[in-house]
């Protein structure tokens, strides 16, 4: 699944490290769902969506 | 890797390195005891002894396993997959190989196979989750 959080997080200039960190998972996590080797579950994306103030459709992409 | 999961990662390694040389230990007390005592209560506590550190390599485990994140989760239970597959098509193997000969492996080795195997695979995730 594509995604537009490498884009969000850069805007914010924030490291993978950040957005794991507020996120409370690993920055290898954050890695895995930037370069698409893991779709992360729904509560994640929500939080995803919901740091990031969008939908989750406007973050992640089929 | 988050510093709190790789340092989490690898305290538990430290931790089950401790606890698989006490496992270790009570496993040679535990053949000795079958091997040079006789039959009563002392040799029965003896030889079951090694099951206490094996379940607290267990445990170990699955209170780490708790405290993973979601993606880090997905990869332990991969290593644990490919560690059962892998151990599964040695002892297929080997099954054929011992009718050809060669000597026959107690099943305790299979058990620590498995760990051998699923503790390579973390400490690959380890080095290269940086």
């Amino acid at each position: 699944m594509k995604n537009s959080v490498p884009e969000l997080r850069a805007e914010r200039n924030w490291t993978q490290g950040d957005l794991a960190t507020q996120l409370r998972v690993s920055r290898q996590t954050v890695n895995a769902i930037e370069t698409g080797r893991y779709d992360p579950s729904l509560p994640l994306a929500f939080a995803i969506a919901k740091l990031f103030r969008k939908r989750i459709e406007d973050i992640f992409l089929p | 890797m988050q510093p709190e999961t790789r340092q989490a990662l690898i305290a538990w390694m430290r931790q089950f390195g401790v606890t698989l040389l006490i496992y270790l230990a009570m496993l040679a007390a535990s053949l000795w005891a079958l091997t040079s005592q006789a039959a009563g209560p002392t040799r029965t506590a003896l030889v079951v002894a090694p099951a206490l550190p094996g379940l607290a390599l267990i445990w170990l485990t699955v209170r780490w396993y708790r405290r993973c994140d979601e993606f880090i989760r997905l990869r332990v239970l991969q290593a644990a997959a490919v560690s059962a597959v892998a151990v599964a098509v040695f002892e297929l193997v080997y099954f054929f190989l011992e009718l050809l000969g060669l000597p026959r492996l107690s099943s305790a080795w299979i058990s620590n196979l498995i760990w051998a195997v699923f503790v390579i695979q973390m400490l690959w995730l380890v080095a290269t989750g940086k």
